[in-house]
């Protein structure tokens, strides 16, 4: 039984899940509770998926950490302009990003390539919606080279599963986000959390004042006067 | 002093080069089609007793494998312009004289090379790299430089006598004088080059036209000419022909392997490096196979591009016979230095403006951005992509991170968060915006960004992804 059992290791047919787990090296989301739900945090190195619907709080999660070093940041093919107030507003340093906006998905794919291996970038934020698993394991192997995180942003439902290493699955709540684990390596998988926009974004949240659009002032009469 | 080489079997040596090997010798002559005379032999064709100047006929007469190629003048100039780019290196102006010659200016190099043998010998040795073989003139014009050359001089410094003779070998029907003015000086007896000298421009002038006058004067050194020096090119791009059609991939390797070796040392010499290779298979009766030739790092070396395009040609099948083989590249970017650091895990640091020049590269300028804070109070005009990182001291407000390029009409029901924010700006340039802005909650629970015009239009402006 033994003799099969280690012919089946050697030609790695069989998987271990004991004494497999590795340390990995992670960053700090700056989020408490999306840290304890993450095991300490988003991978140092690696492509983490992140399926969501546009606007829902995506970029929220994933750019506090961004102050975590100075090497670039790039986000390419961003469904709209990005903002320059928004990120300084959460004191990261403007002249560390840099916007891609390559003609199509194909070269979308190589700049990320080049990006993740070059060593220059810290972290990526792809917006792609036809992610192969050879594109993935491209990006992976070249994230690693570079070590560098690669955020994919997709809405769309893939077939197959993709060879990220860390999968996330984003939901809309009234007034929060729930964040699902669908896939992690090296962890179990299946957990998920909701994260209350009051404690994380009190911003974007009502606040509890009743009366507040008492003081919309109409448009003086005086300036219509001089724009007509 | 300008110093003329003359390349008489320019386009044979080009060709032979490239593709056969030196056990395999069989008799091949170039044909120039509207004269119907050969220009150009090799070896074995002259040992057969065929002769420059000869018919067709004739010289399939005297042999019957003869091999017969046309004369093509783009295929020289090509050449010509190859052996320029490897002489502008070690000497600095070059005219070009079309199809077989080009003129060294001597002068202006003797302050850097001292004297004209040491000059000859660095000229020399690049010669003797190219393999192709030529014939030398000097003298104080470019055209009695070359003549002298296709007299096949092949003399540095000539003494006034030497120069009498050679110059007085070559009769007037060889140079490029019209004919009826050749006539016109045979009359007068003056049947070669050295008579000439012995004439002052002003009696010329009075007897024959301006043509003559201006030839003798630029001639002798008299008058200046006027020329065009080379400038080498930015880019690569090669032609190599092939002496027969090929049908099988593997009989491409020898011109392929001789293409890519000019490209090494064209990027060698300029320090740079490419990550992108086009071939282009001229195809017989057929439109052309491109095949271009990505590397992930910069390279220039051709055995490395070698080894990439033997995986790449595995997978093509020709589907008709090859004419000609070429080459091109572009995108050629200057070498970096990578950063290896001994302590860390990673395997390469590439600086970040060495990787801007390769997106730029590929992706075009106006794909790879960086943001700006300008500081204006429209919320459209706050915030600018721009060509370079901008560091910025201004203070931000709460604002969408995603901005529309264009403020939509907001048609659905939303739950107000906050606001107003009154924004009432931009009188200066005819740009007026006065906006009430809102953040607000649509159905989908998106944080959306919203402002209400003067006359209570709605719009999206931005969404807080």
């Amino acid at each position: 039984m033994a003799n099969y059992i280690d012919l089946l290791e050697r030609k790695n047919l069989l998987w271990r899940g004991r004494g497999q787990a590795v340390q990995h090296d992670v960053v700090s989301t700056r989020f408490a509770a999306l840290d304890d739900l993450l095991c300490g945090g988003w991978p140092q190195q690696g492509v983490i998926g992140v399926k969501t619907a546009m606007g829902i709080g995506e970029l929220r999660l994933i750019l506090p950490h961004f102050v975590d070093d100075n090497r670039l940041k790039v986000l390419i093919n961003p469904p709209g302009q990005i903002h320059a107030a928004a990120l300084h507003y959460l004191s990261l340093d403007l002249s560390e990003f840099m916007i891609l906006q390559p003609p199509s998905e194909k070269e979308a794919l190589w700049a990320a390539e080049q990006c993740v291996k070059s060593g220059a970038c810290s972290a990526l934020v792809l917006w792609h919606e036809a992610l192969s698993i050879a594109a993935v394991k491209r990006l992976q192997l070249g994230a690693q080279a570079g070590s560098c995180r690669l955020f994919a942003l997709y809405q769309a439902q893939y077939a197959q599963t993709l060879p990220f290493t860390l999968s996330v699955v984003l939901q809309a709540q009234h007034s929060g986000l729930d964040v699902m684990v669908k896939k992690h390596k090296g962890y179990f998988a299946h957990r998920s959390l909701k994260l209350e926009n009051p404690h994380y974004w009190p911003e974007l949240e009502k606040p509890n004042l009743p009366h507040v659009s008492d003081n919309i002032v109409a448009f003086s009469g005086y300036e219509r006067r001089l724009t007509s | 002093m300008w110093l003329y080489l003359y390349f008489p079997m320019l386009q044979l040596e080009g060709m032979t080069k490239q593709t056969v090997s030196n056990d395999f010798v069989t008799p091949v002559v170039i044909i120039d089609g509207r004269k119907n005379q050969i220009v150009q032999l090799n070896d074995a064709a002259q040992q057969r007793g065929i002769k420059i100047g000869m018919g067709l006929g004739t010289a399939c007469a005297l042999c019957t494998q003869l091999h017969v190629l046309p004369y093509d003048d783009l295929l020289e100039r090509q050449q010509l312009l190859e052996i320029a780019n490897m002489l502008y290196q070690v000497s600095a102006d070059i005219v070009i004289d079309e199809p077989n010659g080009l003129v060294l200016k001597v002068d202006s190099m003797l302050s850097l090379y001292h004297d004209l043998p040491s000059y000859w010998q660095v000229i020399s040795e690049q010669l003797a790299q190219l393999g192709k073989s030529y014939s030398y003139g000097m003298g104080e014009s470019t055209i009695m430089a070359k003549l002298l050359a296709r007299e096949h001089c092949n003399v540095l410094v000539l003494t006034p006598c030497q120069k009498r003779h050679y110059l007085g070998k070559i009769g007037l029907t060889r140079t490029s004088l019209d004919s009826r003015v050749v006539e016109l000086l045979a009359r007068t007896g003056v049947k070669n080059v050295a008579q000439l000298e012995q004439f002052a421009l002003s009696e010329l002038a009075k007897r024959f036209d301006t043509e003559l006058v201006h030839y003798v004067g630029s001639l002798f050194g008299k008058l200046k000419e006027t020329l065009n020096y080379y400038q080498p090119a930015e880019t690569f791009e090669l032609t190599a022909p092939l002496l027969f059609e090929v049908e099988v991939m593997a009989w491409l390797e020898k011109p392929i392997e001789h293409l890519l070796s000019r490209l090494a040392l064209f990027l060698q010499q300029r320090n740079l490096v490419t990550r992108t290779l086009y071939f282009t298979l001229a195809l017989r009766d057929k439109e052309a196979l491109e095949i271009t030739l990505n590397s992930a790092e910069p390279e220039y070396k051709a055995a490395n591009w070698q080894r990439l395009l033997n995986l790449k040609l595995e997978s093509i099948t020709l589907d008709a016979s090859v004419q000609s083989v070429s080459l091109k590249a572009d995108a050629l970017e200057t070498q970096h230095a990578t950063i290896k650091d001994l302590f860390s895990t990673q395997q390469s640091a590439m600086s970040a403006q060495g990787l801007r020049a390769i997106l730029c590269a590929k992706l075009g300028e106006q794909a790879v951005q960086y943001l700006q804070l300008t500081g204006d109070p429209r919320p459209e005009k706050a915030s600018t992509y721009s060509h370079e990182p901008h560091f910025t001291t201004i203070k931000s407000k709460l604002r969408p991170t995603i901005l529309f390029p264009k403020p939509q009409p907001l048609c659905e029901k939303v739950n107000i968060i906050s606001g107003p924010e009154r924004i009432a700006s931009g009188w200066w340039d005819g740009e007026p915006v006065q906006r009430d802005y809102f953040i607000v909650q649509n159905e989908q629970a998106q944080r959306l960004w919203v402002f209400r015009e003067q006359n209570n239009h709605w719009y999206i402006h931005g969404v807080f992804s």
